[in-house]
Order: structure tokens, then sequence, then C-alpha cells
């Protein structure tokens, strides 16, 4: 092989690698959603043997941190109780929930049939943001979950709000988050997601 | 002399029936003379189950403001919504307004969270975060439905 031949393959090869990682790194938020979700699915319905129920949430909440911003459904929950709370509060706060959202729906879906979950459509709404419409088929039952994803800088497309049947989850938590703020503190709140943790 | 008197006290008559009767349909009809202290949002909704033009807008359950024009897109499908909302009410991006009724069977207003300061930006555009009237017949078909299916 000649010099000049062997130049040319590897200008090849680096075009090839160059154009799959320009593939990869262009993915539809579609298709990265669509590839969480079923991640999450297969580990949750993964053999009890292989692996444990808590090391099946720590993977699931690493696998869904991937696509879903807990930070900011938290900090949108939250609301303007958000900038009552100091910074280590916030932490804890994003950690408590992140953790009590996992063990919530791991709860419910670990014993029973896996979902089948399919993408209807997907709708621009603009100010970079999508809502990424599926129906999902659980226990015989239509139910439609809605994922609404902003572009976020360095993170991608990012999971910010999650719609079932109409009903916003975000601000479902918020209604509940500022009831409690009516009476209670924030360390109160620390305490209470601590304590549901540990039933 | 007399009759002067008398024509006088009809004119006076008159005038104050015929002010009483503007300030009545301007109070009814809720309109201003002089331009409008609200400001106007766009928001946008995948479906308004009846919500129509003067409906009010809430916060926290207050009033601060009503719907303006509802126009559907013909390319998207949705409703665009105009809101008059008091210009004291500051919006930020992470705002979100969600259809609602009164009670099972009452009127539908606009519930709106305003969005957090020093977390949001102020909006700028529509307000896109929004929550659909919810189909109450729809969910219970569905339920009748499914539970026909059950397996």
């Amino acid at each position: 092989m000649s010099y000049k031949t062997f130049l040319s393959s590897l200008a090849v090869i680096a075009l090839i690698f160059a154009s799959t990682t320009e593939v990869k790194a262009e993915e539809s938020p579609e298709k990265l959603l669509e590839q969480t979700i079923s991640d999450v699915l297969d580990l949750l319905h993964a053999p009890e043997q292989e692996l444990s129920l808590d090391s099946k949430r720590t993977q699931i909440l690493t696998l869904l941190q991937e696509r879903f911003s807990f930070d900011i459904i938290i900090r949108r929950a939250l609301g303007r109780n958000w900038n009552e709370l100091s910074a280590t509060q916030q932490d804890q706060i994003t950690v408590l929930i992140s953790d009590l959202l996992i063990r919530a729906y791991t709860r419910e879906l670990e014993n029973g049939p896996k979902p089948n979950i399919s993408i209807v459509k997907t709708d621009d709404l603009g100010s970079n943001k999508i809502e990424i419409v599926t129906s999902v088929r659980y226990k015989s039952n239509f139910v439609s979950v809605s994922y609404r994803l902003a572009n976020v800088k360095s993170r991608g497309w990012q999971v910010y709000d999650v719609l079932i049947e109409g009903v916003s989850m975000v601000s479902n938590y918020r209604k509940q988050f500022d009831e409690h703020f009516q009476t209670k503190s924030a360390a109160d709140l620390l305490e209470m997601l601590r304590g549901k943790l540990k039933e | 002399m007399n009759s002067k008197k008398i024509d006088f006290s009809v004119g006076l008559f008159v005038i104050v029936g015929l002010l009483a009767i503007v300030y009545m349909a301007v109070q009814i009809g809720s309109a201003r003379f002089l331009g409008s202290d609200d400001q106007r949002v766009t928001a946008i909704f995948t479906n308004i189950g009846g919500l129509s033009s003067g409906s009010n807008i809430t916060v926290a359950g207050v009033k601060i403001g009503t719907v303006g024009p509802i126009i559907l897109n013909p390319e998207t499908l949705k409703a665009e919504i105009e809101l008059r909302i008091n210009k004291d009410i500051e919006l930020f991006d992470d705002a979100t307004a969600a259809i609602k009724t009164n009670g099972l069977i009452g009127d539908k207003y606009i519930a709106i969270y305003p969005g957090t300061p020093g977390i949001g930006m102020p909006l700028d555009g529509a307000i896109v975060d929004t929550e659909p009237a919810i189909d109450i017949e729809g969910l219970i078909s569905r339920f009748a439905f499914g539970s026909v299916s059950e397996e």
C-alpha cells in the first residue's frame, strides 16, 4: 500500500467516525427519551436475583438524571418557596425529593406488568421548549403522558415537567409545597421527607 | 318663571338619568375610557374546554385579569388566548397557566402561577407551560371502556 493510499484510507475512516459521532450528537430528543424510558423499564423489570431493589433504584436514578433535570423540576415545584431555602437546604431537598420520586414510581411499577409506551407526536412549544406526547398502555388502560423538554445549555434536551392526562406534575407538587410552607418551615419539610424515605 | 323651573328640573333629571345609564353600562361591561392598566400576554392551550372571552384570571384565587380574544391557530390547531393581566403582576419564563372550573360544573377560569423571581427570566413571549381543561366526560368514558376490556 502506497503512502498516498494509506493517507486517503485514513481520511475516509476519520470522515466516517466524524459523521457517526455527529449523528449521535444530533440524535432527536424523541429517540433519546424513548431510549432512557426503555432502559429504565428494562432495569426495573430485571430479575430480582440479578439486582437488588436498592441497586435498581440507584441505577434508575443515574439513568434518569441524563434526561430528566430533577434540579429544575424540584426548583419549579417549590416555586417561590425555593428562594426561602438556604443553599444547603436546596441541595438536601433536591436529593431527597429525587429519591422519593424514584421510590414512588418504582414501587408502583415493579410488581406490575411492563408498560407499553408509544410516542404519539412532538409539539414545538416555542422558547426552546418541546412537548413529547406519549401513550402508555398499562394494565389494559391507555394513559396520555406528555414530557416537556427544554434545550438546556451544555445538557441538551432535558425533561422539566411531566403531564399525566394533562395534569402537570410540577403544578401538582407546587400546590402541596405551598400548603406546607403556609404553616411549616423548610426544616420541617426536610424532616418529613427523611421520614417518608425511612418508611 | 314656574314653567322654566319645571323645564330645568326635567332637563336635570334626564341628564342625571343618562349619566347613570352610562355609568351602569361601563361598570357592567368593565370598559375603560382612558387606555388600560393591564399587560397583554398570550397563553397557548391544547384544549380550552369551553372557556370564553371575559372569563376571570386568578392568582391564588384572587382575580388579576380577564381573558381577551381567543383564536384557533389553523396550523397548530391550538387555542391562543390573550390574557389581560394587571400590570402589577410580574411574569417570569417559568410561569404556568391552567384552566380550572369552579366546582364540578361551574364557570371556567384561568389560574396562573406568575413564575419565580431569581430563578426565571422575565417572560418574553407566550406562556407555553399550560395545563388544558380536563375532559371529565372523556375520563369517565375511558374509565368505563377500561373496565370492559380489563384483562
